[in-house]
C-alpha cells in the first residue's frame, strides 16, 4: 500500500509539473501572419516555431519570423522556468535585445504570455492554443515606436 | 669447366630476375603505401581564392573585404525561373519563397528584389499593397531603381536571391537540399531553381577534380596502352611501355597526399603529364632495347639504359626546369604547382630508370625481339633530309619564324575568364548563359567605402560625402542603405541592433561600407580585364582612390591573372634560357645552343603568335601549358643530339642523315604516345585541363615538325668536331 501511495504521489507530482502550459502544444509549428515593423510598414512574414516542454515543466519557445524584404528578422528564443503558472526568462533577438532573467509572465493549458522591459525596450508574447493551431502575438515598444507580430500556426 | 662456363650466364640472368622481382616487391610495397596515403589524405581543392594567393595590394583588400565583412565568398545565390513573375500567383509564390528561404537553419538572410528600397522614403518598394497589381509593381521597381535590372529579368521570368549563409563555409547540403523543397512546394511547379554563383562552382569543380583524375588516368592508360601495342604489334612492348610510368604517377600521388600539398585546378594538370612523359621516356627505353637486341648486345638491357639514362634525366631537367619557373612568379598556387611539378618529374624519371629494366626482364623482353614499328612514322623523314638539304634557306626561314614567334610573344594580351574554372556544361556554366542578355550575373566585385570622418558610423554627413563616390557605380546598382544611415543610424544602440541584412554592408569597426556591383561571372578575358580597369578608373578620375576601391573575387581574379601570366611569361623566357644554356653546356656548343632554342621556340611562341593573330587572349592555362611544353618539347631534341654526338660519321651531312634515320622514328612514336595520352584532356570536366591538352598537343606537333626539319639544318651547318 505505502507502494502504490508513493506512485500515486510521484504521479500527481508529475502532472502538476507539466501538466499546465500549452498542453500538447510540442512540436514543430509553421505559421503566416503580419508583421508591423518600426518602420510603419505592414509586412506579410512567415515563421517557423518549435515547442517543448520538459519533465520539470520549463517550456522552450524557438522560433524566427521573415519577411520578404529581408530586413527584419524576429529571432524568437524563450524559456519559462521550472515553476508552474510562472514564465521567468526569455530572450527575443535579431534586433539585439536580450532581458534574461527579467521578464516574467504566466502559462496554463492554452496560453502562455511573458513581459518585460529591458533598457528602454518594452517586450510582451502572447501565445495561445486554439485547437490544432497556435496563436502568437510579439510587441516590442522602442523610443515611441512599436513593432507588432501576428501569427497563425499550424503543425509541420 | 665447360658446364660452368655454359651455366653462367643462366645463373646470371636468374640473378638479373631475381633483382627483378625484388624491386617490383619493393615497388608494390610502396604503391601499397601510396594507396593507403592517397585514400586517408589525398585533399581536392576547388578554391579560385586559393589560386590568387600572393602578397599584392589586391590580394591584401581582398583579405580584408572577406575578415572585415561578412566573407562574400560564401553567399549563395539562387537563380529562380518561372514563366510570369508579375501573375498574381507566382509574385505570392515568389515572395513565400524568399520569405521561406530565410528560415532555413543556418540562412542568416536573403537578397531579393523584395530588399531594393523606395528612393522615396527608404521603404521596400514591393511593400505590401493592396491597390497595385504585382505587374504594375514590379514595373514601378524597374523604372525608379537601377538595383532592379540586376536581380528580375525584363521579361519578368527569372530572378536572383542572394542567400547569406551564417557559416563562411556556405550553405550546408542540407539546406540546399529544404531550399529545393521549400521552391517545389511553395512555388507548386511553376518555378525551377537553381544554385549558381561561386560557392555552386566551387562545389562542382570539388568533385570534378577527383572524378577527373578518376576518369582521365584511365582513359590515358587504356589510350596509351593501345597506341603502343598498334605502333609495336606487342602486348609486352605496350605494358613494358606504361606499367613502369603508372607506378611513378601512383607514387606522385602518395607523396602528394603524404606532404599535404593538396589538388587544386592548376595541380590536377600534373598527375597526367607525369603518367604520359614517362611513357615517352619507356617508349625510348623500349627502342633502345630493340636496337640494342638487333645487333646482339651481350647486355642488350643494360646497353638500352645507358643510351637512355642520360636523354631521359636531361628531358626530365628541362621539364622540371619549366615548372621551377613558376616559383619565381609570386603566387602561392604556382609555388605549389613547381613543386608538384618538379617531385612528379624527378619520382617519374627515378622510377623509369630504375623499374623500366626490372619491367624488361620479367617481360622476358630480350629475349623475345619485338617487332620494328610500322614503316609510316618514318615516312616524313625522307622530306625531312630533302628540306634541310637546303641548309641556308631552312635557317634563314626558322630566324624568321623565331622573329614572328618572339613578335606573338610580345604582343598576346594576357587576359582572365571565369570559363576555365567552371566545369564544361556544368549547370553552373548552363545558367550562367541563360542568365546573359537577361540578368547582370552573380560576379563578385564589391565597392569599398571608408569613413569620410572616421566616426564609425554613417552619418548625415558621410551619406552626402559618400554620395559621388557612389554615384559612379549607379548603373552597377550601386546604392547607399539608407537604413543604416543618417537619422537612423544614430537611432541605432549599437552595432549588434542593425538588422543582420543589412549587417553585411558595415565592417566590423564600422569604419567602412562595402556595396555589391552587379557584373557578370563569366566574361570573356578581353571583356573581364577591361571591367576591372574600368571600375578602377571611374574612381581615379574622379579622384576618389583614396576614399574608396573596387574588391571581390571577380575583380582580384580580373586583376591578379593577368599578373600572373605576365609573370608566367617572363618564366617561359627564362626557362628557354635556362634550358638553352643547359644544352650549351652539355653539348660544348653555343650553335647547337641556339639550334635547340630555335627549334623549340617556334613551337611554343608560334602558338602565342597564333593566340595574337586570332585576337585571342592568352590566359592562365595557356602560359602554363606553353611553359611546360617547351620543357618537354625540347626532350625530343635532346634526342636528336644524343644520336649526333654518337654518330661516327665523319661527314655532318652523313651524320644528321643516320641521327635522324636512328632517332626519327622514335620521336615520331613519343610524339604519337605524347599525343594520345594528353588527347583524353578532351573528355575532361575541367575546362583548364582540356585547354591544357590541346595547347600541349599542338605544340609537340609543332616541335615534331621543327625537330625533324628545321633542326638537322643547323645539324649539318655547324663547323668543327661532334660534342
Amino acid at each position: 500500500m505505502k507502494h502504490l501511495a508513493a506512485v500515486l504521489v510521484s504521479a500527481f507530482l508529475a502532472s502538476a509539473a507539466h501538466g499546465d502550459a500549452l498542453v500538447g502544444a510540442d512540436g514543430h509549428w509553421r505559421g503566416t501572419g503580419t508583421g508591423h515593423d518600426f518602420d510603419g510598414v505592414i509586412r506579410d512574414i512567415r515563421c517557423r516555431l518549435d515547442v517543448s516542454t520538459a519533465e520539470t515543466g520549463r517550456i522552450d519557445l524557438r522560433g524566427s519570423c521573415a519577411g520578404p524584404d529581408g530586413s527584419q528578422s524576429f529571432r524568437l528564443f524563450v524559456r519559462s522556468s521550472s515553476e508552474p503558472r510562472r514564465v521567468e526568462g526569455g530572450r527575443l533577438t535579431a534586433s539585439g535585445d536580450e532581458v534574461s532573467p527579467f521578464f516574467s509572465g504566466t502559462s496554463d493549458e492554452t496560453a502562455f504570455s511573458l513581459q518585460g522591459s529591458h533598457g528602454q525596450s518594452a517586450i510582451s508574447i502572447e501565445v495561445q492554443r486554439h485547437g490544432e493551431m497556435l496563436r502568437m502575438i510579439s510587441t516590442r515598444v522602442r523610443g515611441g515606436r512599436a513593432e507588432r507580430s501576428d501569427v497563425l500556426y499550424r503543425r509541420s | 669447366m665447360a658446364k660452368a662456363r655454359s651455366e653462367a650466364p643462366h645463373s646470371g640472368i636468374t640473378h638479373a630476375r631475381r633483382r627483378a622481382y625484388g624491386l617490383l616487391a619493393l615497388a608494390s610495397a610502396l604503391i601499397l603505401g601510396a594507396v593507403i596515403a592517397i585514400v586517408r589524405t589525398l585533399d581536392f581543392d576547388g578554391d579560385l581564392v586559393e589560386l590568387l594567393r600572393s602578397d599584392s595590394v589586391a590580394y591584401e583588400q581582398f583579405t580584408e573585404l572577406q575578415t572585415s565583412f561578412r566573407p562574400f565568398s560564401s553567399d549563395e545565390v539562387l537563380l529562380l525561373e518561372t514563366d510570369d513573375l508579375g501573375r498574381a500567383d507566382r509574385f505570392d509564390a515568389f515572395r513565400d519563397i524568399v520569405i521561406e528561404v530565410q528560415l532555413v537553419p543556418g540562412v542568416v538572410g536573403a537578397l531579393s528584389v523584395f530588399s531594393i528600397p523606395d528612393p522615396g522614403d527608404g521603404l521596400p518598394l514591393l511593400r505590401g499593397d493592396s491597390q497595385s497589381s504585382p505587374a504594375a509593381l514590379l514595373e514601378r521597381l524597374d523604372a525608379v531603381s537601377n538595383a532592379a535590372a540586376q536581380l528580375i529579368s525584363q521579361d519578368r521570368h527569372m530572378t536572383l536571391v542572394v542567400i547569406m549563409p551564417e557559416s563562411p563555409e556556405g550553405l550546408s547540403a542540407q539546406a540546399r537540399a529544404e531550399v529545393g523543397e521549400i521552391v517545389a512546394e511553395l512555388g507548386q511547379g511553376a518555378f525551377t531553381a537553381n544554385f549558381i554563383g561561386l560557392p555552386e562552382a566551387y562545389r562542382h569543380l570539388q568533385g570534378a577534380l577527383l572524378e577527373d583524375q578518376l576518369r582521365l588516368m584511365p582513359f590515358a592508360v587504356i589510350a596509351s596502352l593501345l597506341v603502343a601495342g598498334l605502333l609495336f604489334r606487342s602486348l609486352r612492348a605496350a605494358v613494358l611501355c606504361t606499367a613502369p610510368a603508372l607506378v611513378g604517377v601512383v607514387l606522385f600521388m602518395g607523396v602528394l597526399a603524404t606532404i599535404g600539398l593538396h589538388v587544386t585546378t592548376i595541380i590536377s594538370l600534373v598527375p597526367l603529364l607525369i603518367l604520359v612523359l614517362g611513357i615517352t621516356n619507356m617508349l625510348h627505353f623500349y627502342l633502345a632495347l630493340r636496337d640494342a637486341s638487333a645487333m646482339k648486345r651481350e647486355h642488350p638491357i643494360f646497353s638500352a639504359w645507358s643510351a637512355v639514362a642520360s636523354p631521359c634525366t636531361l628531358s626530365g631537367l628541362t621539364t622540371a626546369i619549366a615548372f621551377g619557373t613558376f616559383a619565381l612568379t609570386g603566387f602561392g598556387a604556382m609555388q605549389d604547382l613547381a613543386l608538384a611539378g618538379v617531385l612528379g618529374l624527378t619520382l617519374q624519371t627515378v622510377v623509369v630508370l630504375s623499374l623500366g629494366p626490372a619491367f624488361a626482364v620479367v617481360l622476358k623482353l630480350p629475349d623475345r625481339l619485338p617487332p620494328s614499328p610500322p614503316r609510316w612514322l618514318g615516312a616524313p623523314l625522307a622530306y625531312a633530309l630533302r628540306f634541310c638539304s637546303k641548309g641556308r634557306w631552312v635557317i634563314g626561314l626558322s630566324v624568321v619564324l623565331l622573329g614572328f614567334s618572339l613578335w606573338g610573344h610580345l604582343a598576346v594580351v594576357p587576359g582572365h575568364s571565369m570559363h576555365e574554372h567552371l566545369l564544361r556544361d556544368g549547370e553552373v556554366a548552363r545558367a550562367e548563359a541563360r542568365l546573359t542578355g537577361h540578368l547582370a550575373g552573380t560576379g563578385q566585385r564589391f565597392l569599398v567605402l571608408e569613413d569620410p570622418d572616421g566616426i564609425a558610423g554613417l552619418s548625415e554627413d558621410d551619406l552626402q560625402a559618400l554620395a559621388p563616390v557612389v554615384a559612379l557605380f549607379e548603373d552597377l546598382g550601386a546604392a547607399l542603405p539608407e537604413a543604416i544611415g543618417g537619422e537612423t543610424w544614430d537611432a541605432l544602440e549599437d552595432g549588434d541592433d542593425i538588422p543582420p541584412v543589412l549587417r553585411r554592408f558595415v565592417a566590423e569597426d564600422a569604419l567602412r561600407y562595402v556595396l555589391p556591383l552587379s557584373t557578370p561571372l563569366v566574361e570573356s578575358a578581353e571583356d573581364s580585364l577591361r571591367r576591372a580597369d574600368d571600375l578602377d578608373q571611374r574612381l581615379v578620375r574622379a579622384g576618389f582612390q583614396d576614399v574608396a576601391h573596387v574588391s571581390g573575387l571577380s575583380h582580384l581574379a580580373a586583376l591578379e591573372i593577368p599578373r600572373m601570366i605576365t609573370a608566367l611569361k617572363q618564366g617561359m623566357v627564362l626557362t628557354i634560357l635556362l634550358v638553352t644554356a643547359l644544352v650549351v653546356v652539355v653539348a660544348r656548343s653555343l650553335w647547337l645552343g641556339f639550334a635547340v632554342l630555335v627549334a623549340n621556340t617556334i613551337p611554343v611562341l608560334g602558338i602565342e603568335a597564333l593566340f595574337w593573330l586570332t585576337e585571342s587572349a592568352l590566359t592562365m592555362t595557356g602560359a602554363v601549358a606553353l611553359t611546360i611544353a617547351f620543357g618537354v618539347a625540347v626532350d625530343d631534341s635532346l634526342h636528336m643530339l644524343n644520336r649526333y654526338r654518337i654518330e661516327h660519321a665523319r661527314d655532318p651531312h652523313q651524320a644528321v642523315a643516320r641521327s635522324l634515320h636512328m632517332v626519327g622514328v622514335p620521336i615520331a612514336a613519343s610524339t604519337v604516345l605524347l599525343i594520345a595520352g594528353l588527347a583524353v584532356t578532351q573528355a575532361s570536366l575541367l575546362p583548364s585541363v582540356a585547354t591544357f591538352g590541346m595547347i600541349v598537343c599542338g605544340s609537340m606537333m609543332l616541335a615534331y615538325l621543327a625537330d625533324i626539319f628545321l633542326l638537322p639544318a643547323f645539324l649539318a651547318a655547324r663547323k668543327g668536331p661532334r660534342p
